[in-house]
């Protein structure tokens, strides 16, 4: 769907393989708009993350919970925004995995990768939603 | 990874396959590991893993273009299992893609990599 200002929505239901369609639609556009295999490699691995985080830590695997992903790509930027409808939580809160106590934990590194691949990331509402912008200049990060 | 636009980044689909060498059990692992079967990769090492007879685990990661952080989770507990036993999981030939996600997470630290499965066989 296309909203007025232009930015597309897609809601879908709550488990791994509906949540792969926002993620198609958007690679999508990102190969329309000439975006290199670094950047796309990017942006494939922020949705992966972001959304896994919704299915199962933000809507924890309830098959009656939905994510909505809303995003705009055009040939400057690329911007994402994941929401759950889970409780919530504070990223702050999330134990540092690369921390020497942390480091063999099997969980807990699919923020650090989106941070470490996009030019922002951004938690909201309550941390039921995260906003995920990716740079045309910065390709290759 | 650079160049011009790419339809085909992650698009391959995810293989595993087993095999021994030397009585060296190898796990190969090719495309694309994305989340709806990210579990595949840890429910294939682990029981090799926790085998006893296994000294040595080897993880061919040469044909690997894409791994996300649930994928990393299999590689990660069953280096744990191993390691706990007192075996070792060794990790064969990431592409500078699949490295410098392991370098950003500092697995590089944690596993062992090598760049051949040559050397990654134990003498």
């Amino acid at each position: 769907m296309v909203r007025s200002d232009g930015v597309k929505e897609i809601v879908v239901p709550n488990d791994l393989v509906s949540a792969k369609r926002p993620e198609e639609l958007i690679l999508e556009e990102v190969s329309h708009c000439g975006y290199d295999e670094s950047a796309t490699f990017a942006i494939k691995l922020a949705l992966e993350e972001a959304m896994t985080n919704a299915v199962r830590h933000g809507n924890r695997s309830d098959p009656s919970k939905r994510i909505h992903v809303r995003y705009t790509v055009n040939f400057e930027r690329i911007e994402i925004l994941v929401r759950d409808e889970g409780p919530g939580f504070v990223p702050d809160q999330v134990p540092d995995p690369t921390l020497p106590e942390n480091i063999d934990r099997p969980n807990g590194r699919g923020i650090m990768l989106m941070r470490a691949y996009l030019d922002e990331v951004e938690y909201c509402e309550g941390g039921r939603a995260v906003r995920l912008v990716k740079l045309k200049r910065s390709e290759g990060g | 990874m650079s160049g011009g636009p790419s339809e085909f980044v992650g698009r391959r689909p995810l293989q595993i396959a087993t095999r021994r060498e030397a009585d060296v059990p190898i796990v190969s692992i090719s495309g694309s590991c994305t989340m709806e079967q990210s579990t595949r990769i840890g429910e294939a090492l682990e029981p090799l893993a926790v085998d006893p007879a296994v000294k040595v685990l080897i993880l061919d990661v040469r044909d690997l273009d894409f791994i996300e952080s649930s994928g990393l989770g299999g590689v990660i507990a069953a280096f744990i299992k191993c390691r706990d036993r007192g075996a070792e999981l060794r990790v064969v030939g990431p592409a500078p893609a699949i490295l410098r996600v392991l370098e950003i997470t500092r697995l590089d630290k944690l596993l062992r990599i090598c760049d051949s499965l040559e050397s990654a066989m134990p003498s």
